[in-house]
């Protein structure tokens, strides 16, 4: 029995540290991209910062999607810039990063397989 | 549903439902071994382990069950490094053999702490998503100036 016991408060404690990490752990996007990191000379407008990894599916659907868009789009591998996930707190990838080309602000962010309607927000904020 | 990877000849990758699937299993199969004191259990996940490890992941039988049973139905998950979840794997693969060796000697409280240690890990890392042993594999690789060019993905 006492094992019973000790077994029903651990899997209580998991199933709390876990919803508690879940909760923590929505996706955290930089309020601001320094340029200059990137290579990107201040312009006017929006462009998309893409995170990606080189084994990252979803990655390479937003880039097909990104690079037929009329939207600048920079695509950021991580393997080759690690100290960029460092920097802005890149934890997973696709990270896809509408961004102000004046300023590097972060105007919306998106993570995962791409979903109906992103394309055209992104669309809709660079226009 | 269609595959992007081969789920057992691309062994630089992994959709990253697996390792999930695999956690879940073995943490709770490990839980039930405490329950039940089934020390034989542990053995045997310690084997299934090394096995899976050594042989492959024909011979994972929770591997089996994701890529034969459960990701044809929902589909393949996010692709992922498995260098991170394999290691994680060794990791449990060497606590579960030392709690097999430490109930062998009679020393059964260790036993099942390490065997208690796999489980509460592996059962965090199915619920949450965060796997710990990854984790830890990146603090190496990154100690060590790894090209980690496949992680996150």
């Amino acid at each position: 029995m006492d094992r019973l016991f000790i077994a029903i408060a651990l899997l209580a404690a998991i199933s709390l540290a876990s919803a508690l990490v879940r909760r923590r752990e929505a996706p955290a996007a930089p309020q601001r991209i320094d340029l200059g990191d990137l290579g990107l000379a201040h312009a006017t407008g929006v462009g998309v910062v893409g995170f990606s990894t080189s084994f990252c599916i979803p990655c390479q659907q937003w880039e097909q999607a990104l690079v037929r868009s009329p939207v600048p789009f920079m695509k950021v591998d991580l393997g080759e810039r690690p100290e960029l996930a460092r920097r802005y707190d890149v934890k997973s990838t696709p990270l896809i990063l509408a961004v102000s080309l004046a300023d590097g602000t972060v105007v919306d962010a998106f993570t995962g397989d791409p979903q109906p309607g992103q394309l055209e927000r992104i669309e809709q904020l660079a226009a | 549903m269609g595959r992007s990877v081969h789920p057992y000849d691309d062994t630089a990758v992994i959709d990253s439902r697996a390792p999930r699937t695999n956690q879940a299993v073995i943490g709770s199969l490990a839980m039930l071994a405490f329950v039940f004191n089934a020390q034989w259990l542990i053995a045997l996940l310690a084997i299934q382990l090394i096995l899976g490890l050594t042989m492959g992941r024909r011979w994972c039988l929770p591997c089996l069950l994701y890529f034969e049973v459960i990701q044809p139905r929902i589909g393949e998950g996010r692709i992922e490094d498995s260098r991170p979840p394999r290691f994680a794997n060794q990791v449990g693969a060497v606590f579960l053999s030392v709690a097999t060796i430490a109930f062998l000697v009679g020393a059964d409280t260790f036993g099942w702490v390490l065997a208690l240690i796999v489980s509460t890990l592996a059962l965090f890392s199915a619920m949450s998503g965060i796997c710990l042993g990854c984790e830890a594999y990146m603090a190496i690789a990154r100690a060590r100036g790894m090209r980690l060019d496949r992680y996150p993905v």
